[in-house]
């Protein structure tokens, strides 16, 4: 097997939980595993508190730091659109299949989407094979890099809900958790339309 | 003058990424001037009396294509993995390249050379210009320190006063940064583009192209010759798609011409015209390399502990001023013995600043630098000593170790040089190349 990161050769670790199909194969070599750092960071923003969006977002976890090697790897994920890519992370994802809230990974625009050809937050659970649900619509095809602060105050939301989601639990999952922004204007519109609860998974905290 | 022409001639472009706006390349593909091809090409095979569909990158040449689920051609979709740096080629990207009048060639040559080719060179560069001329391959086995690129001038300033377009091909990113600059001051007046991963994309047409095998996967039918430096050097000898590569850039009816200190036994075989140098250009003998035993460098290491006799032979270099490269077998170990070495730098293939160190080595601003076998080739530096740690490592095979003896002893000030082969125990490899450097010797006298 062939290291889906760097190509290098490797010796796959012979081990009972495949045999069982308890766990998919390695798709990449321990050499690139090792560079991955686990997120120590918790909690959200400070920044949050004291604007509208404050209290919407109940939780949130991120399963990686972001590091110069991560970066690497998103790049060729996102920008090099290597779908391929979403199998390195999918045992970060497996532990959803016992979930009981309902899985909503962050859409993209439509737009974007046509761009990319692929939506990289459903591909790492498609490569899980975790079902998930689209309650949400990406209504604004705004770039994360180009937003200001002036975010956390506006009204103008970046989704809509376009399905029943009252008295939901939710599970919102993203790639990325920079600003918080996504994330927190997600809540604020899933609640509006009667979710009680609303976590996020990243898969990274920057 | 079209400047799409002159971007386009011969050369394959993602639709996404060609430098022009969008209407002109439309424009000029309504012409009939652009043709756009499917990135991804399928076609259909017979085996006995099975029929089947292969699908192959149209870019790189890769069958080992990916599937996905594509929203932009909705749909099941391939895409490859092989070239995506260079941006992805899919089946619904498409790949440009120019189709209308062929571009004129009319640029003076001018050959700025007043150097002299000793007599081997000579020999070598007039039985090249044969091959050439009459369209066979040829080989040009020249030791490391032949002067093999000077051979190249005259051959190569009379293809281009034939208005001929020509690539100098090598697998090896150094050899690209070394060479582009010599050919420069050589032919003053040519349009030079030196191609390697992360140089910047160029316009314009280049007569004469210093490039990357890798950059060739970005050209189709476009030279009328190409030189492949060094063909036997690692990743060309290994990966199938870098030869693709090369047959691809080349124009159908021509042939691939080679030059190496160390040809496999396959270019031996496979290519009749040979020219063999066995002299350096300076007329003085290869050094050869002495065998010395370093036991448990590996453990000593990873304690913390530099091996005595690799610090005394270091701390002599250091003492006598003599620039010095030592070579290690694995990234983990030289990164471990370079915390050993104060003072002494490494470099490694993915080393940002490989470029610089080198630079540095040369200029005399730090006195020696560790390296895997990334610097193996490529590199001249007056007065420099060698040595090799676990020379009987797998990874030194007797082309690698004979492309790092060939460092030493380059100049004519300074033709000789140590050249020591640190080992536990004598491989195949260490002896294979000691016999066949000592025969090049033989044969010269
Ligand atoms: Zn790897
Ligand atoms: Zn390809
Ligand atoms: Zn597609």
């Amino acid at each position: 097997m062939n290291c889906l990161i760097c190509s290098n050769e490797f010796i796959e670790k012979p081990s009972w939980s495949y045999l069982f199909m308890i766990k998919q194969p390695q798709v990449i070599c321990d050499k690139c595993q090792k560079k991955f750092e686990q997120a120590e960071m918790k909690g959200f923003h400070k920044d949050w508190e004291g604007t509208i969006f404050e209290g919407f977002l109940d939780s949130l976890t991120s399963i990686y730091s972001y590091n110069e090697f991560m970066n690497d790897v998103l790049h060729q994920y996102k920008f090099l659109q290597d779908v391929e890519l979403a199998k390195v992370f999918r045992e970060d994802f497996v532990h959803l299949k016992s979930e009981t809230a309902m899985i909503v990974p962050i859409p993209m625009h439509p737009e974007k989407l046509k761009e990319r050809t692929f939506a990289q937050v459903d591909e790492l659970l498609i490569a899980a094979n975790i079902p998930f649900t689209q309650p949400l619509q990406k209504t604004m095809n705004i770039t994360q890099g180009k937003k200001s602060k002036i975010d956390r105050t506006q009204s103008e939301i970046l989704f809509s809900v376009t399905e029943n989601v009252v008295g939901k639990s939710i599970l919102l999952i993203d790639d990325l958790y920079t600003t918080g922004t996504t994330l927190h204007h997600a809540a604020y519109i899933l609640k509006q339309a009667g979710a009680t609860n609303v976590s996020a998974l990243t898969l990274v905290r920057v | 003058m079209n400047e799409i022409q002159q971007f386009l001639t011969g050369r394959m472009w993602l639709r996404e990424h060609i430098p022009f706006s969008r209407e002109d390349i439309d424009n000029e593909i309504t012409q009939g001037n652009l043709t756009p091809y499917p990135g991804i090409q399928s076609s259909v095979k017979t085996l006995f009396t099975f029929t089947y569909q292969t699908n192959s990158c149209r870019r790189c040449g890769n069958h080992q294509l990916t599937a996905f689920n594509c929203a932009k051609c909705e749909g099941p979709c391939l895409y490859c993995r092989n070239c995506i740096r260079m941006g992805r080629i899919s089946r619904c990207t498409e790949l440009i390249t120019w189709s209308g009048p062929s571009l004129e060639i009319n640029q003076k040559v001018i050959f700025a050379w007043n150097g002299t080719l000793t007599l081997h060179q000579q020999r070598a560069s007039d039985e090249l210009m044969r091959s050439v001329k009459s369209n066979e391959s040829h080989l040009i086995h020249a030791v490391c320190g032949a002067g093999k690129t000077e051979l190249l001038f005259p051959v190569i300033a009379e293809l281009l006063k034939d208005g001929k377009r020509v690539c100098v091909a090598t697998p090896r990113t150094d050899v690209v940064l070394e060479l582009a600059p010599r050919f420069q001051k050589v032919f003053p007046n040519t349009v030079i583009h030196a191609l390697y991963g992360g140089a910047p994309d160029l316009k314009g047409f280049a007569q004469l192209i210093i490039a990357t095998t890798h950059q060739l996967y970005r050209f189709e039918d476009a030279f009328d010759v190409i030189f492949v430096d060094e063909a036997d050097a690692f990743p060309y000898s290994i990966d199938k798609s870098l030869q693709f590569a090369v047959n691809k850039a080349k124009k159908l009816e021509t042939v691939v011409h080679y030059i190496t200190a160390t040809p496999s036994k396959e270019l031996l075989r496979d290519v009749k015209n040979k020219s063999v140098i066995s002299t350096r250009f300076h007329g003085h003998p290869l050094p050869v390399p002495r065998f010395d035993s370093l036991w448990n460098y590996s453990k000593q290491i990873k304690k913390g502990k530099l091996p005595r006799k690799l610090k005394s032979w270091t701390d002599e270099r250091m003492n006598n001023n003599e620039p010095f490269l030592i070579f290690f077998p694995t990234i983990d170990l030289m990164i471990q013995a370079s915390i050993l070495f104060e003072k002494i730098p490494s470099v490694h293939a993915e080393d940002p600043q490989r470029k610089d160190k080198v630079l540095m080595l040369r200029n005399k601003q730090m006195p020696g630098l560790l390296t895997t076998t990334i610097l193996e080739r490529g590199i001249t530096i007056e007065n420099l000593q060698v040595a090799v740690v676990g020379a009987d490592e797998s990874i030194f095979s007797s082309s690698a170790l004979i492309q790092i003896c060939g460092r030493v002893g380059r100049s004519s000030e300074f033709p000789t040089g140590d050249i020591v082969f640190f080992h536990q125990g004598i491989s195949n490899d260490m002896d294979e190349a000691k016999y066949l450097i000592e025969e090049h010797n033989r044969v010269k006298k």
